[in-house]
């Protein structure tokens, strides 16, 4: 998947400079439907999609200690529309709902793997009985709060209570009768950084695309004292080696984290138990640890998985094809119930800053009513310190197309996304300026970075540290950008400057016709290819009237990049003649950088981009040789980051029919 | 049932169904029995980018590397492979809109030859013929609608709108719809055939389970329906009958068939490596999913438009994407590269009809090979590169039909609606791509 989601990154940006590489001819056709593109601003009545990088962050939020960091769903691709996937309103078609559907089954067992989500419920003695109201019920309201972002309704509870029960009563039912056992393994205990932990494999060769359910037990080593059921896990963890020697699909292994009131130097025997016919012991159960000390079985419980189980995990799964989940419906103004405005404008305010449901504080705020607008905006300023990175992640890292790439598998080109994650998270905290996104005089290196780059005053590390330079930050000397437009092993100036035109402009090229290809391979064939890139350029962008009419645009804003070479280092022989670009002349990024901030037309665009993330405006407005966007600021914003974002998401939320 | 199903697909292997396990599935034997002198089965397959075809003084494709004569040609395959007579190239077709750039607009015009309507709130194109032709089978399935998992997603402003879904996609429903496309060949078998291992019990449990979360779903959205009062009533209505469809296929008993094994456990993360086998397993469950009678219509977009991320590498060796390399510019490198890659194809191709000649449906099917450009380098839409695939001598297989002067490609739909069964429309399209008359000369 991250390789995929790599390749989507690098080939949007190679398709269109391919296009553009030589020239546009024709009197650029505005196509029809292109004419204005001002037409395109999205909807507000429309309900949109909760996007699959909220998805993935909400079940980080819900169970932190489930879903790493890195944790990626691979969930359907949603498109993006105006840069941005989190302003969708694809419909669900059945294709995707079954998709949904497989997913919310199998999340729903690794949900409840959380110890937070399961509030010592898994640990519960299993002969006092699990029932809907000592363990299901909160759960099902704490996960519930999470999933719809407001409290459940009665209605809801009740209707999840009945599902339970009725799941619960049948599961005894369809306890398997098979003869043939659970096939299982426990490997041993082991110590980790996350504690001490118990682990191994169990599947049902009759039914081996579920996932069995274990049940420990602990007494101390070598006495007569009864077992102490300690905990329940579901083997639903990869183990291909498992899967290969026996010839078997899915899931199958258990990883049990053992109560610390167990681990304390006292040796222990533990019994694994599979739940199903015969109350099988895990073949090598029970292990002993002291900690450390081991040897071990697992064995039935008379179900093949409890009740309790089954009809939990359900719900959970219900959770998660609901519309209540999968559509954002506090985006609009009668999204929730009129009682449930506070939720609805916390829920909103929530998934703008940190792509997920409100943090404590929030839920606290809206529950007791504190949600004035003060209050909100308070909160926006709180959110955004709290959880910068997350926001720096979904807006900028979507603006700027580094959000892909966090998690690359290429650490030069992660590091080179965390590196533009990290400058734009330093202008929130510091309040920095819009303008200060173009020349910083700072950015973060981590020792592969500065060994990259050249700069001496590394991290002897992996982490990163803050340095002062002026050759890099600033978004046309970001390692990321400069690298994901350059081929293989050349710089690609026309996908720069395409990249440049969209991202720092907001401006965009209009598309090109058969017709204008036709012409693009008869002055592709004037050009002499062993000519100077610059004088390339120059010779395609002289050719006609038309050629010019879209490389006047492109080249000023690719060849001062030139500087930097397909990997994003410095250049030191670079030199070109200035070029043109409105009343500047611009020769390398400081001077370009220069002229656009005079221009004011990139903090023009970055309001532009900020506004489609929060409220679905166009995010382009404007093809190179036409202006339509009667709404911007002609001054361009003048506020630091921060301010800009809590003013833009202040706008939005307030506003919102709350 | 006495006898659980893998132990039952193991003991018949490979075979075909008996005639004793026909008459065991009445409804099986019902769907299956041909319709005379009609074909039942009908597959549109998508390739991008078209083929190296260089344009003349023009803009006409001539047929360049679209041939099968020598081993320089990319269909050349089918000829040494001995199944010439089993494929017809078919030329002189376009398609094509002013000021629309092929790799999105004809894309989704690809099967219907109908203008995108360019609304983000609700997109949409023409029904294309494999949805028209879904809608007059009583299947199991409609249709499969199958795709790649690489989403092509184009980043810059100038495609907005929404043309990337419109580029990833090649059926449209009869409200013009995309359908989104199944990518996962195991969820496409699940959806065929699969059911839990556990034995009836467990079957029916499973099922009703899944049944009860499909009910909270829809009690939910009913509430959230009346809470909106008709905001996002599209949206809604789509899941409403999302949820319903996919009950519908819990119901279904997809037990009864039993087929050749198939191995759905293949690792297909890395989308290079595993390009053909990924495509091979999907003809393989598409023409099970025929010879069962479970549906009579698919879509396969084997690669969505653009491709840039795709290069075939473990296949061809190291070299461009495959959009650079249709891109070629004349270059001998780049030339053989798009060569080399649409040989891939062709392989793809040979495997689908294989899996159908395996299965003894091919003569019952028609499929159709094609692409929505000719030549990727200068996006150009006349002479398309296209191949109509079968058995039977109803229709002139092993032969290139040439009309005799440029004919829209949606003559060819109506000629595959007719031989399909359904000679209502007279007309379909629109612009340039609205039909003239019936491409006749497919027929023997």
């Amino acid at each position: 998947m991250r390789i995929l989601r790599s390749l989507r990154a690098l080939a949007g940006l190679f398709v269109l400079a391919l296009l553009y590489q030589n020239c546009v001819p024709a009197a650029f056709v505005e196509g029809e439907n292109f004419a204005s593109s001002c037409e395109y601003s999205q909807n507000n009545s429309d309900l949109f999609r909760l996007s699959t990088f909220e998805y993935e962050q909400i079940l980080k939020d819900l169970a932190p200690d489930v879903f790493a960091d890195n944790w990626a769903s691979d969930l359907p691709h949603l498109p993006s529309v105006n840069s941005f996937d989190n302003r969708v309103n694809q419909a669900i078609d059945a294709t995707m709902l079954e998709t949904y559907l497989s997913k919310a089954e199998e999340l729903s067992l690794q949900i409840m793997a959380s110890k937070a989500v399961m509030n010592n419920c898994d640990q519960q003695i299993v002969s006092t009985g699990r029932t809907w109201a000592n363990c299901a019920l909160p759960i099902v309201q704490a996960v519930g709060q999470s999933l719809y972002r407001r409290p459940l309704r009665s209605s809801e509870v009740s209707k999840f209570k009945t599902a339970f029960d009725a799941t619960s009563a049948t599961v005894t039912e369809i306890n398997r009768t098979s003869a043939t056992e659970v096939v299982s393994h426990f490997d041993g205990v082991t110590e980790s950084s996350a504690g001490v932990i118990a682990r191994g494999w169990a599947f049902d060769p009759d039914w081996e695309d579920r996932n069995v359910e274990l049940h420990f037990y602990v007494k101390p080593a070598g006495s007569n004292a009864a077992q102490v059921f300690i905990g329940s896990r579901i083997a639903n963890e990869t183990r291909d080696d498992v899967n290969r020697v026996y010839s078997i699909k899915g899931k199958h292994g258990f990883q049990f984290l053992i109560p610390k009131e167990y681990v304390n130097g006292t040796s222990y025997e533990i019994y694994a138990y599979t739940i199903g016919a015969g109350n099988s012991l895990a073949r090598n159960s029970p292990r002993t640890y002291s900690f450390a000390a081991q040897r071990g079985e697992v064995n039935y419980e008379g179900q093949y998985r409890t009740g309790f189980t089954e009809g939990l995990s359900q719900v959970i799964a219900s959770m998660l094809i609901s519309p209540n989940f999968l559509y954002k419906a506090e985006f609009l103004p009668n999204g929730f119930l009129a009682e449930e405005s506070q939720f609805k404008k916390a829920s909103h305010l929530s998934f703008l800053i940190r792509s997920s449901f409100p943090d404590e504080q929030l839920f606290s705020l809206a529950k007791a009513g504190r949600l004035s607008d003060d209050e909100v905006r308070n909160e926006a300023k709180r959110l955004l310190a709290s959880y910068s990175s997350r926001f720096a992640k979904n807006f900028a890292g979507q603006w700027l197309n580094f959000r892909q790439n966090l998690d690359h598998s290429d650490p030069l080109l992660k590091s080179m996304a965390k590196e533009s994650e990290l400058v734009f998270n330093e202008h929130i905290a510091q309040n920095l300026n819009v303008q200060s996104l173009l020349q910083p005089n700072f950015t973060f290196v981590n020792s592969l970075l500065a060994n990259h780059y050249g700069e001496g005053r590394a991290p002897q590390n992996s982490s990163f540290a803050k340095i002062s330079t002026n050759q890099r930050g600033g978004i046309l000397d970001q390692g990321h950008f400069l690298m994901t437009t350059s081929g293989p092993t050349k710089t690609n100036p026309v996908s720069r400057g395409i990249w440049v035109l969209d991202k720092v402009l907001c401006k965009s090229l209009p598309p090109l016709t058969a017709a204008t290809f036709e012409q693009i391979d008869e002055v592709r064939k004037t050009i002499d290819p062993t000519a100077s890139v610059e004088r390339q350029m120059e010779l395609h962008r002289n050719a006609s009237t038309t050629c010019y009419s879209c490389h006047s645009h492109i080249d000023p804003m690719g060849l001062p990049m030139e500087q930097y070479d397909h990997t994003g280092r410095f250049k030191s022989e670079w030199a070109m003649q200035p070029i043109q670009y409105e009343n500047y002349f611009v020769s390398n990024t400081r001077n370009l950088a220069s002229a656009l901030d005079k221009t004011k037309e990139f903090s023009m665009c970055f309001e532009r981009k900020l506004n489609a993330y929060v409220s679905g405006a166009d995010s382009v407005g404007e093809t190179v040789n036409s202006r339509c966007d009667s709404n911007r600021n002609p001054n361009g914003t003048t506020k630091g980051v921060q301010d800009s974002v809590v003013d833009t998401i202040f706008n939005e939320v307030s506003s919102n029919g709350n | 049932m006495g006898i659980k199903r893998r132990e039952f697909i193991k003991l018949f292997g490979a075979n075909l169904l008996t005639p004793y396990m026909l008459a065991s599935a009445p409804w099986f034997s019902k769907a299956y029995a041909a319709t005379a002198g009609r074909r039942k089965n009908f597959i549109a397959a998508y390739f991008p980018n078209g083929a190296y075809m260089p344009t003349d003084a023009n803009g006409y494709a001539v047929d360049g590397s679209w041939h099968w004569n020598n081993s320089n040609g990319v269909l050349h395959e089918f000829v040494s492979k001995g199944l010439k007579n089993n494929v017809m190239i078919l030329r002189k077709l376009r398609n094509g809109f002013s000021n629309r750039d092929p790799h999105w607009q004809n894309v989704a015009g690809f099967l219907s030859g109908k203008l995108i309507t360019l609304d983000p709130a609700n997109p949409r194109a023409g029904e294309t013929i494999d949805q028209r032709i879904a809608r007059s089978k009583n299947t199991y399935l409609k249709s499969l609608v199958i795709g790649h998992p690489y989403f092509y997603d184009h980043q810059e402003a100038s495609h907005k709108a929404y043309s990337n879904l419109y580029t990833n996609r090649i059926s449209y429903d009869i409200e013009g719809k995309p359908i989104t496309p199944i990518t996962d060949p195991s969820q496409l078998y699940n959806r065929l055939f699969a059911t839990s291992t556990g034995g009836a019990n467990a079957v029916n449990y499973l099922r009703s389970r899944k049944k009860s979360m499909l009910d909270v779903s829809l009690s939910d959205l009913n509430s959230l329906r009346s809470n909106l009062g008709g905001t996002g009533k599209q949206q809604l209505e789509v899941f409403t009958d999302s949820l319903r469809k996919v009950e519908v296929q819990l119901d279904a008993d997809k037990k009864m068939c039993t087929h050749q094994q198939v191995d759905i456990s293949q690792n297909f993360s890395d989308m290079q490596q595993s390009f053909l086998n990924r495509n091979n397993l999907l003809n393989q469950i598409v023409s099970l999913a025929f010879q069962c009678g479970l549906t009579n219509v698919a879509s396969i977009m084997y690669a969505p438009s653009v491709s840039a991320g795709l290069h075939y590498t473990p296949l061809i060796g190291v070299g461009t994407g495959h959009h650079q390399a249709a891109h070629h510019g004349y270059k001998p490198d780049y030339v053989k590269r798009i060569d080399d890659i649409n040989k891939i194809y062709t392989k793809v191709y040979i495997d689908l009809i294989e899996n159908l000649k395996a299965t003894s449906v091919l003569s019952d099917t028609l499929v159709l090979v094609g692409s929505d450009m000719a030549d990727g380098n200068v996006h150009t839409t006349r002479n398309l590169p296209i191949l109509l695939a079968g058995q039977g001598s109803d229709l002139k297989f092993g032969q290139e039909i040439i009309p005799s002067a440029e004919v829209p490609i949606t003559n060819l739909h109506l000629k595959i609606l007719q031989i399909m069964g359904d000679s209502s429309l007279t007309s379909m399209g629109e612009g340039q791509t609205l039909s003239t008359g019936i491409l006749n000369n497919i027929q023997s």
